[in-house]
């Protein structure tokens, strides 16, 4: 196993306080952005390492600070922290272990954008990561890497720390920014986009936690560094949480492209008391399932959009032998109906009409005809929704229909679920 | 020639007498209403009644289709609402008002198929004659009472 | 310049303005594109999904409501996709919409019946359980909710939120339990609340006065105006069965888009309420009884011939209305003038010389500050009250609100709460103010500068107790923004509002409460003047009248209301009539002066306080039972139409007046075109007055239309003037001042008789600031007596800081006889009771 790069100060004692943080050479690529860098050329550097948005959708992070309109200010930067996706809690261990990476990746970017007030916008539920972060935010301020003139660059930046309340559409990031703004959290008609258009109106770069925590590293080691890792298209490090019926389920870190097979059995250790595996969700709950046929995938944006499905947030869940797959959509659609903010009209009305057919066949109330009303439903809702969590609603139905039709058959014909007793 | 006519006329009459003859004998087919019951056939469609369900509320709501689709404009609605006091339908609605003139019914059935809670059936009462114009104007408390009709209903 | 850009919708090429919607661009083209969420007046929020539409070149569909067009764009509306989204779309609200279209209010004219209709699918596929959540429950006096049947499109939340800026109604919960709701349950109490009902595209928010009334087929539908204030909204008027059962708003951008306040939506319903008089009334011993129309006409008639002939014809008198068209008052002042003889007419309210209508209902958004000067848009003409705040929402026009009780719309700029009678002096300081602002520019600044030296803000707010702070506030607006909208009351001093435009630019308007106070002047209701305004000591106008209407007329002026009234007791004045004015309420001398009359005729809808004190009742027909016309606030001539006919044994005021003369002149009058008085309908009034009021000489019914007309007025110059103010001196033994207004639910006729607005209604209710209350151990709620020199009324007290320490306020209906006139404010007493 390699040296850990994105995890290396995880597992250290007090790894969360600044004085470990500063003693394992923390805040130096902060230094060296600030005395060595224009604001242009570390955009122009992370443009060159490649670096993609680890939050799911894997826009290339460097391409998006470059949106920003010119000589419109102020700007903002909101770090997503709304980890809602099931499967995935990378950004957690990042958060509680390391805050002061974090800190750094986001002072480094919001000098790199010109920011001068940036948001850590925090999922309701991390209330020890929230705590952990203030503390921290609070810690970099009376060092001076926060506030005013930060070592004497000149350069000024507030960093706030803000909870949301719980809902997984605050993570979507029109979404996140008018929860924000302290309105109700819905999503926001795009364009305008929030690079030109975004919190209060201006323009506003959010990224994901894992994506900003990477920022820190390619300053200090360079952008070769990281596209040395990985594919062409999907390069650098990840961090891959894998949970379900493994022995070792945990957070990962791995060059992209690695296997998912290594991600299972190096690292996860094997299946849970050797059961074969039935399926996979390689990237979060909203990414289409796989059957075990997949395990030699490269674990990449291009390879598993290739066989139809997504890295996304790189959630592994694996779904043993003998789990009920009617029951785990079922459960994952009972998740999407209760966290569609009921804006638009099919991701509001789908998800629950899904949601009530599922549950109906897994209680033994199946219909032939649920399974094609199933997918027209899912055509209803699919590219129509008004954001992508009408869309995420899908990929566990359609996949699980394509899969394991014949269980839901099964479920249909006998009238009752196969695998209760 | 007139003998011709003669014997044919009366070859005429003759036949016009079996035929009378004939019936004579056979069971007469006037009816003595109202001593007598009047045959009908089940489709008949007499005067309007309103049903109830079986817990007794009306089955009418007030929605005024049946006024809506009547080519003569027969029917007059006028909804109200029902309280916890005083209820007459199961939702929230009620025929306050609910009048059919008989002067204008062509007994068509639209109203029937109109109504979305068959709370309208056109009954078998056809003894509509009334001594004034304003009693052909018939109110919810006539039409909510079943016909007590003077005839019997032949199979369909 | 505009920029023109060509798009392709269904292989239909349309040239359309840069920044159009595809949705605009189709409709342009007459292509339907189906719609929930999308409202033309709200912002759009692309939430509803109804109009994905196809475009060429981008991935996905896209919401033709939100979606810009781009030159060269290929739009396609009619794709299997397209057409199955729509259907998808129908079939998931159907999942959950109840099916209690029968009894739901909205049925026939609902948007998810029409649409499911003609877009929808046929079968339906869902057999699970429905949701169930509240059904009929109230969002306040006037709007019923039904969650159930909601389908979140926000219109009523973006209503509120864009146009009166009252965001009083959101959603709640998430998802498939979204509601939308008030805050904590709070009763929904915007003034424009009504409006949503109309915005609702299903059963969700419907109207609680009219639930269950009528179903929509059933309603005879008539574009008329509401006639309960000053600016005219357009509306429809809704009746079945000849019974006036909803007004719903009617599009004119030029009045009310196509809003409408509570008081108008809800408040028609007075022609229904069952204190409607439908009977002549004479009295008889003492009371009054009901009498034939013959009967009542003949002894009026008789009456007022024996007065007017044993003494002289200026003995009577002739009372018209601002409530009442223009056809009534103009055969009220001809029967005056052609038939009694004399210039005795004038009516409540009439406006002062120099007062100037609005330019237009919607001036405020032309208007950088809005300036109010006593008065409160809200109570006297509501609609006006929400241009200003759209104004404010979407223009950042600024209120500068000057008066002793503090207007809604204050809260978009500033109250300068002064003591009653002292507005001038306010003014006066912020001209003080402004003609020493580097920022105004204007040649009357050095001359103002001279005028205004003894209006410095600090002493200025010592004699008026308006505060420093808040005046240079105002005057920073004012400068900063610059073009006010001065709106005025009636006892307004024009003076100073002279000077501000002078400085500033801008307009100044008289803000009329009833609908028709510019028609009653227009048609010669005043003691001066005749029909179109001609002197009626102009021999030639009195000539070509006199010739007109076959009479010798008096070359004398009349008397004003106010001599009338004060006529009444010395005798000057001994037999009146009074149409359709309730003098007693607006009058503060009236209810005295009334009762020494030696002969009374009221024609009126209802019998009040005037009514009560006549010898004849005569009972009249509303605006929504006969043709009229009316002049609002801004002199737009508008038709009040015919919705139903009037009660048995009512008849329209105009044919009253006609029927008097008719009784007047005998049975062996002869009918046909030797009589003057032989009207058959309204129209042939308008007709009339078109031939003698050069304004309108073009106007018929028919071009008037349901829009209205608007005659075209040139913006006179302001001279600046020099003036002095006044300070009110509180005399011994009277230490408050009692400031009377109009509430947005009066208790004045017709309101008054609303039964829909009853709940509403403001009570004989006396606002107190909790300084004067103190020392008086008054509380809210409890009975008080408030004492003029002219008499004492007991009112309930109602703490607040809206009125400003040392002043009073309460309805004028309620405070009427306190009054020294109806536009002055009046030094009181006030004690618990």
């Amino acid at each position: 196993m390699a040296e850990p790069v994105l995890l290396r100060n995880v597992g250290v004692p007090d790894s969360h306080k600044i004085e470990v943080y500063m003693q394992r050479g923390g805040y130096q690529a902060l230094r060296k952005a600030l005395k060595e860098f224009q604001p242009a050329a570390l955009v122009d550097l992370v443009k060159r390492s490649g670096l993609r948005g680890r939050g799911g959708a894997g826009f290339p992070a460097g391409v998006k600070w470059s949106f920003l309109p010119k000589g419109v200010y102020p700007r903002y930067l909101v770090c997503n922290a709304d980890e809602g996706e099931p499967g995935t809690f990378k950004d957690r261990v990042l958060i509680e272990h390391d805050p002061h990476g974090l800190i750094e990746g986001i002072i480094i970017s919001c000098y790199a954008c010109e920011v001068n007030t940036a948001f850590i916008y925090i999922r309701g539920e991390y209330e020890f990561g929230a705590r952990r972060l203030e503390q921290a935010v609070q810690e970099a301020y009376a060092r001076g890497f926060l506030g005013k003139n930060i070592l004497g660059s000149g350069f000024n930046l507030d960093l706030i720390v803000h909870r949301g309340a719980g809902a997984y559409i605050c993570g979507e990031e029109t979404g996140m920014l008018t929860s924000l703004e302290g309105d109700r959290g819905h999503p926001k008609l795009k364009p305008p986009f929030p690079a030109s258009e975004g919190l209060y109106r201006k323009p506003t770069v959010i990224n994901n936690v894992e994506t900003l925590f990477n920022v820190p590293f390619i300053v200090e080691r360079g952008a070769e560094w990281y596209t040395s890792m990985g594919t062409e298209k999907s390069p650098g490090l990840k961090l891959f949480c894998i949970s379900g019926h493994v022995n070792k389920p945990g957070v990962y870190e791995l060059p992209l492209a690695t296997p998912l097979r290594t991600l299972i059995y190096d690292y996860a250790g094997g299946p849970l008391e050797g059961k074969p595996i039935k399926a996979i969700i390689p990237g979060g709950s909203s990414t289409p399932m796989i059957t075990p046929e997949h395990l030699d995938v490269p674990l990449d944006y291009e390879s598993l959009a290739a066989i139809g499905t997504m890295l996304g947030s790189g959630a592994v869940v694996v779904i043993g032998e003998g789990t009920c797959i009617v029951r785990t959509v079922e459960r994952l659609a009972e998740f999407y109906r209760h966290e569609s903010c009921g804006k638009c009209i099919p991701c509001r009305e789908g998800t629950d009409w899904l949601y009530k057919i599922l549950h109906r066949i897994e209680h033994g109330g199946g219909r032939e005809e649920d399974l094609p009303l199933m997918l027209d439903i899912c055509n209803n809702i699919g590219g129509k929704s008004f954001c992508p969590l009408g869309d995420a609603a899908l990929g566990p139905v359609r996949s699980s229909i394509a899969h394991f039709r014949e269980e839901y058959l099964q479920h249909i014909r006998e009238k009752r679920c196969p695998f209760q007793d | 020639m007139s003998i011709v006519n003669a014997v044919k006329g009366f070859y005429q009459i003759l036949k016009a007498m079996a035929v009378t003859l004939k019936y004579f004998f056979t069971k007469p087919l006037t009816v003595q209403y109202p001593k007598e019951k009047i045959r009908l056939y089940p489709r008949f469609r007499g005067r309007h009644e309103l049903q109830r369900r079986p817990d007794g509320l009306e089955l009418c709501v007030g929605c005024g289709l049946c006024a809506a689709i009547c080519p003569a404009r027969a029917i007059y609605v006028e909804a109200a609402e029902n309280t916890d006091e005083a209820r007459y339908s199961a939702t929230e609605r009620y025929a306050g008002l609910y009048e059919i003139n008989y002067t204008r019914c062509i007994f068509c059935g639209f109203c029937e198929e109109a109504c979305p809670t068959g709370a309208l059936k056109l009954g078998n009462e056809f003894a509509l004659a009334r001594a004034s114009r304003g009693d052909l104007v018939m109110g919810k408390e006539t039409l909510l009472q079943p016909a007590t009709p003077h005839a019997i209903i032949l199979e369909d | 310049m505009e920029v023109l850009v060509n798009v392709t919708i269904d292989g239909q090429q349309v040239s359309v303005r840069a920044g159009t919607t595809i949705l605009d661009a189709a409709k342009q083209l007459g292509i339907p594109i189906p719609t929930f969420c999308y409202y033309a007046k709200l912002v759009g929020i692309g939430a509803c999904r109804m109009c994905l539409v196809e475009v060429e070149k981008m991935r996905g569909l896209q919401t033709a409501c939100t979606t810009k067009v781009q030159e060269g764009m290929v739009v396609r509306t009619n794709t299997p996709e397209v057409v199955q989204t729509r259907q998808g779309m129908l079939e998931f609200l159907l999942t959950n919409h109840p099916l209690d279209c029968p009894i739901c209010d909205k049925g026939g004219e609902c948007d998810l019946q029409d649409q499911v209709f003609q877009f929808g699918g046929t079968v339906s596929r869902y057999v699970e359980e429905k949701r169930h959540k509240a059904k009929a429950k109230p969002l306040g006096p006037f709007v019923m909710k039904d969650e159930e049947r909601c389908i979140l499109c926000r219109r009523c939340i973006r209503f509120l939120e864009e146009w009166p800026g009252d965001p009083e109604l959101d959603a709640f919960e998430r998802g498939r339990n979204t509601v939308v709701d008030t805050f904590y349950g709070r009763p929904l109490t915007s003034p424009f609340s009504g409006n949503v009902i109309d915005l609702c595209p299903v059963g969700a928010l419907t109207s609680i006065p009219f639930r269950f009334k009528a179903r929509s087929w059933e309603l005879k539908r008539t574009p008329s105006i509401c006639t309960l204030c000053g600016a005219g909204c357009n509306l429809t008027l809704d009746a079945k069965a000849n019974r006036l059962l909803r007004a719903v708003g009617r599009e004119n951008p030029d009045v009310n888009d196509e809003w409408l306040c509570d008081r108008g939506r809800f408040g028609q319903d007075y022609v229904r309420s069952d204190q409607r008089l439908t009977s002549p009334l004479i009295r008889k011993d003492g009371q009054l009884q009901p009498a034939t129309w013959d009967e009542a006409l003949a002894f009026a008639a008789r009456r007022i011939q024996d007065i007017a002939q044993t003494a002289n014809p200026d003995v009577v008198a002739a009372v018209g209305s601002a409530r009442a068209s223009n056809e009534a008052n103009y055969l009220l002042q001809k029967w005056a003038r052609a038939v009694v003889g004399t210039n005795n007419v004038d009516f409540a309210g009439r406006p002062a010389d120099g007062f100037a209508p609005l330019s237009s209902v919607t001036a405020p958004l032309r208007a950088g500050v809005v300036v109010l000067l006593g008065v409160d848009p809200l109570g006297d003409a509501p609609m006006v009250d929400l241009w200003i705040r759209r104004a404010a929402l979407t223009k950042g026009t600024r209120v500068v609100a000057i008066g002793p009780k503090r207007p809604v719309v204050s809260r978009y700029g500033v109250w300068l709460g002064c003591r009653p009678g002292t507005e001038s002096a306010v003014l006066a300081a912020l001209l003080h103010l402004l003609a020493r602002d580097e920022r105004v520019q204007a040649p009357a600044k050095a001359d103002l500068a001279g005028w205004t030296k003894d209006y410095a803000p600090d002493r200025v707010a010592e004699a008026t107790g308006v505060s420093v702070q808040a005046l240079k506030q105002a005057a920073d607006f004012l400068a900063a923004k610059g073009s006010p909208l001065v709106l005025y009351g009636g006892g307004a001093d024009l003076s100073p509002v002279r000077d501000l435009l002078a400085l500033l630019g801008g307009e100044a308007g008289y803000l009329a409460p009833k609908p028709n106070a510019w028609g009653a002047l227009l048609m010669g209701v005043a003691p001066d003047r005749y029909p179109g305004g001609a002197s009626v000591e102009d021999a030639k106008a009195r000539d070509s009248f006199g010739k007109q209407w076959d009479a010798r007329l008096s070359p004398r002026k009349g008397l004003a209301l106010a001599d009338m009234l004060a006529g009444c007791r010395e005798g000057i004045v001994q037999a009146m009539l009074v149409v359709e004015s309730d003098l007693v309420r607006e009058h503060p001398a009236a209810a005295e002066a009334l009762r020494t009359l030696r002969f009374l005729v009221v024609v009126d809808q209802f019998l009040t306080a005037t009514a009560e004190l006549a010898d004849v009742v005569l009972p009249s027909a509303a605006p929504s039972e006969t043709d009229g016309t009316f002049l609002n606030l801004a002199k737009r001539l508008q038709r009040a139409a015919q919705a139903t006919y009037p009660p048995k044994g009512v008849r329209p005021a105009w044919r009253v007046i006609a029927d008097l003369v008719d009784a007047a002149q005998g049975k062996d009058k002869k009918r046909g075109a030797e009589s003057h008085w032989d009207y058959e309908t309204a129209a042939e009034i308008w007709r009339e007055i078109t031939r003698g009021v050069p304004v309108c000489r073009e106007c018929t019914y028919e071009t008037i239309g349901t829009a209205g007309w608007q005659p075209e007025s040139a913006a006179e110059k302001v001279k600046p003037v020099p003036f002095a103010v006044e300070y009110p001196v509180a005399p011994e033994g009277y230490p408050l001042t009692l400031a009377a207004g109009q509430a947005l639910f009066p208790k004045a006729t017709p309101a008054r008789y609303s039964p829909a607005l009853a709940p509403v209604l403001w009570g004989d209710v006396l606002l107190v600031h909790p300084k004067d209350a103190e020392g008086r151990g008054i509380k809210t709620g409890d009975a008080v007596r408030v004492a003029s020199a002219r008499g004492a009324v007991e009112l309930k007290a109602r703490l607040t800081d809206e009125v400003v320490p040392g002043c009073v306020w309460a309805c004028l209906e309620s405070v009427a006889a306190l009054l020294e006139a109806p536009d002055k404010a009046t030094h009181v007493k006030l004690s618990r009771s």
